[in-house]
């Protein structure tokens, strides 16, 4: 007997807020993130990076030392997860609460810095605390210690989908009785290494000017850097202890493009097949949708996303309203689908959904329900959709709580 | 729920590339660990790996171009054509959108960082290019797989370090369970290298000598590569088309240490909740496993603690289960390392052998369970139980029965 | 490089601060870095490789050596002595 799994709490780390509310409000405003970055000396490149980010204001005066930045982020979204769910250390230590954290990288600057310091100096000083945090868990590791999370404990790397397949694989275990309460979510640090990589790949907006989702041309995304984790709880877990239930996780799917993402058409499929699933395992039909938050970044990938949304929807793909929030809040890859949910549980509580920025309606687009204003939205259902630039998609129902404001 | 088979195996190692060959050398006690080859080690104190010598991706890598997929995936890639022919599967006829592929890794592809770094400080920001983005992202080893093979169900990478290939046997498990995909292949890989071998030459854990688990005078472990994976099917599909059936993933258990990032938990908590739980999955008591395959690095702390995490577990009956680790043949081969020790698992239940721990002289009182010390043993094995423990306080274990 | 005992105990309690953030004012000169500053077997590590590399001390064996300097006095009492041969060497 599969268990219901609804969402208690959420803790965000981005640059638009740390807060669902503030995300929320942030993309509401159709506030940008995104700004020329110091971190690739001599170019143009924008990117959403969380300025003067201090674990100290969120964690208290401890030592952070041990944690690179990406460990930090992750921490303190962990914190704030908590602390909104209302589970304190001591109800944390009683139970054995578990952990899914999506990412790319883990921190490719920490195990490229450990290898740079080898180099230069010689392996006998290199620094123990940059190898512990260069496996691509650490950041795992590092807040479940932090928090005493005792409970079944994974990261999970499928690129910009990470996010949405950690809140997937949470809500089995919490719906098989493997777990009670799982935080989930995911985390990614803005780094020279990966923003110079990613530019060298002609992916990234070089204009200067912010990413157009679903934009006539596929101009570029930009990168940027975050935490979300939001609580995931079984349902009777949640009413025991008398906790609002912001939201009910009703079923989830995914699929992978084998061409990985170099034919449209195949990478749309992938989305039909993701949508499609998660529609089937919750039991929901297409039009029962009223939102889709979109994983659009103004990449290569929205095309196929469009249709792929748009053939699963069917003839409800005209109407449902979508929202694309990589276009002011940047591509933050692990942390993406996380930060996407944190924002539709703003949505929710607020009835509105921030629009697509910059989007200019066209004949030819097949998400007919795509405006670049905001609008007032009944989100009893909402579609939350990750597509990698590799080829994994993964999309995941959210139902509105009845704890949460209609 | 769908009981879940595990049909074919295929691994990449040290000790041999292939089914056949990896088992029979492992009963054989044939050791892969000898003077690392792959790079200088002279501004090192330790000498010793477990690289896969030899190594030719271009077999295997058909549809993909071998020299545009880095190593851990070529060796992924190879071990998932060579488990898919032992289950005897043609790639061609699976259904594309029901066969997944779930893989661990621990760094994915570092030796893409080892080349951006060396070009980065030789010619700074402008002499880099795009392969942090383009292949070192530790997801493409599944997605690569997938593409090499043409397949469109799950895809997911694990990097639970040390042991993500339960973590990935675990998933895929429940993948086919649930009705999500009708085949999984699951597994993991790593790929040697200079960070990897710095790390942990700087924790001080490699051995200085040979990789002895166990032994009184045991000084560290050995790093090691490698690829395995397994496919798993649902027992029914199995049985339908008359597939040969190692074991039946009948369990796992997950847990979290939350104590220190290198280092085990000083009772062995963590692992034992592990070991409970995949018993209390798998609804089997510690008397009915047969044999354990132990994470068994070799270091004094893992093997001692692990010891005692055991006997926490499974009581008096601790000194009846034989635990052998095959690290001291295969070295610590990181991602790959719980994969290759699940295919152990399999073939010990299906052939009714368990390998040795070689290297075995002088007993330790604080690890006097039975490793099966030195020589394969005959056993009939009912169920097999493979653990594994991962920096980060990640801990896995996976039970593996006879149908 | 100076030997001075009193600018290498500086020295070595600003690189426990930098690992453990705990004030330098507060790093007794023979308080136990395991049992009363409550640092664990990684953190000694990277204040050892420190050490090592602030003093260019040259051991090849840190880990066996860290094992037995518990606290400042003994890791101050053994750099100065480590200096001095290898300047006499």
């Amino acid at each position: 007997m599969r268990r219901r799994v609804v969402v208690t709490g959420a803790g965000v780390v981005s640059p638009l807020g740390d807060s669902a509310a503030a995300l929320h409000a942030a993309l509401m405003v159709g506030r940008c993130a995104l700004a020329p970055s110091d971190l690739v000396a001599g170019s143009a490149l924008h990117a959403g990076a969380i300025a003067a980010f201090d674990p100290q204001r969120y964690l208290g005066d401890a030592n952070f030392r041990p944690l690179d930045r990406t460990g930090q982020l992750a921490t303190v979204a962990a914190r704030l997860a908590l602390d909104d769910a209302g589970l304190d250390a001591a109800a944390v230590g009683a139970r054995e609460v578990g952990l899914v954290l999506g990412t790319t990288y883990g921190s490719v600057r920490t195990i490229a810095e450990f290898d740079r310091r080898g180099i230069e100096v010689g392996p006998l000083y290199v620094k123990p605390f940059d190898f512990a945090n260069s496996v691509i868990n650490a950041a795992a590791g590092q807040t479940a210690i932090w928090h005493q999370l005792r409970g079944p404990s994974s990261t999970v790397a499928c690129g910009a989908a990470s996010g949405v397949a950690a809140l997937a694989l949470a809500a089995d275990m919490i719906a098989s009785g493997r777990a009670d309460v799982v935080l989930a979510g995911g985390v990614e640090e803005l780094s020279f290494e990966s923003l110079v990589s990613f530019a060298r790949m002609g992916l990234l907006r070089g204009d200067g000017r912010a990413p157009e989702p679903f934009g006539r041309e596929p101009a570029g995304f930009a990168l940027a850097e975050g935490a979300a984790l939001l609580v995931l709880e079984s349902a009777d877990h949640a009413a025991a202890r008398r906790a609002r239930a912001l939201a009910e996780v009703v079923g989830h799917g995914s699929a992978f493009d084998p061409t990985q993402a170099a034919d449209t058409t195949s990478l749309a499929q992938a989305v039909t097949d993701a949508v499609q699933l998660a529609l089937g395992a919750a039991g929901r039909t297409p039009d029962e949708v009223r939102a889709i938050s979109a994983a659009a970044n103004g990449g290569r990938i929205d095309d196929a996303e469009a249709r792929g949304l748009a053939a699963a929807l069917g003839a409800h793909a005209v109407a449902v309203p979508v929202t694309a929030p990589k276009g002011m809040l940047g591509e933050a890859l692990g942390a993406a689908g996380a930060l996407q949910a944190a924002a539709l549980l703003g949505a929710m509580a607020a009835g509105e959904l921030p629009g697509v920025p910059a989007f200019a309606a066209r004949a030819d687009f097949a998400l007919g329900g795509a405006r670049a204003g905001s609008a007032r939205v009944d989100l009893r259902l909402a579609l939350l959709d990750g597509v990698a630039l590799e080829g994994t998609c993964c999309a995941l129902l959210l139902a509105r709580g009845e704890g949460a404001p209609s | 729920m769908r009981r879940v088979a595990v049909t074919g195996i295929g691994v990449v190692s040290p000790v041999g590339t292939g089914r056949k060959r990896f088992w029979e050398a492992l009963l054989a006690g044939t050791s892969g660990i000898a003077p690392v080859q792959s790079f200088d080690t002279s501004r090192f104190k330790v000498k010793l790996g477990a690289e896969v010598r030899d190594f030719d991706p271009a077999p295997w890598c058909r549809r993909l171009a071998p020299e545009g997929v880095g190593r851990a995936s070529q060796m992924a890639i190879a071990a998932a054509r060579l488990a898919l022919a032992d289950a005897g599967l043609d790639p061609g006829a699976l259904e594309p959108r029901r066969t997944g592929v779930a893989m661990g890794t621990t760094s994915g592809e570092p030796l893409e960082v080892e080349r951006f770094d060396d070009a980065l400080l030789a010619g700074g920001a402008a002499a880099v290019d795009d392969r942090l983005a383009a292949r070192y992202p530790c997801h493409r080893i599944p997605g690569q797989v997938a593409a090499e093979l043409g397949l469109r169900g799950p895809n997911v990478m694990l990097p639970n370090a040390c042991a993500a290939g339960n973590y990935a046997v675990a998933y895929a498990r429940d993948a086919v369970a649930s009705g999500r995909a009708d085949v999984m292949l699951a597994g993991g890989a790593d790929a040697f290298s200079r960070i990897t071998y710095t790390g942990f030459a700087r924790l001080g854990a490699i051995a200085s000598d040979r990789c002895a688990p166990f032994d009184r005078e045991r000084t560290g472990m050995v790093p090691g590569e490698g690829a395995g994976v397994l496919v798993l099917e649902s027992v029914e599909s199995a049985r339908a088309r008359g597939a040969r059936i190692y074991a039946v993933v009948a369990g796992y258990g997950l847990s979290c240490d939350a104590h220190h990032m290198t280092a085990s938990h000083p009772e062995g908590d963590g692992p034992a909740r592990a070991m409970q739980q995949a018993l209390r999955d798998a609804g089997l008591a510690p008397a009915d496993v047969s044999y354990i395959s132990a994470h068994g690095t070799g270091t004094p702390t893992n093997d001692r603690l692990e010891t005692l995490a055991v006997k926490r577990a499974f009581g008096a009956v601790a000194e009846r289960v034989p635990m052998s680790s095959v690290k001291s043949m295969l070295g610590h081969t990181m991602g790959a390392a719980s994969a290759l020790e699940a295919a152990v698992c399999c073939l010990a239940v299906a052939d009714g052998r368990v390998p040795p721990t070689v290297n075995y002289e002088h007993p330790d009182p604080e690890c006097d369970l039975d490793c099966v010390p030195n020589r394969a043993r005959a056993l009939e094995v009912r169920a097999a139980m493979n653990n594994a423990y991962a920096f980060g306080g990640a801990n896995a274990s996976v039970l593996f029965t006879s149908e | 490089m100076s030997g001075q005992p009193d600018d290498i105990r500086e020295r070595v309690k600003r690189i426990i601060f930098n690992v453990t953030r705990i004030p330098v004012e507060k790093i007794g000169d023979h308080a136990h870095f395991r049992e009363e500053l409550g640092l664990d077997s990684l953190s000694l590590l990277e204040i050892g490789v420190d050490l090592d590399y602030e003093f260019k001390l040259g051991l090849d064996d840190l880990e066996q050596r860290l094992s037995e300097l518990p606290d400042v006095d003994r890791v101050v009492d053994f750099v100065d002595h480590r200096l001095q041969e290898r300047a006499s060497a």
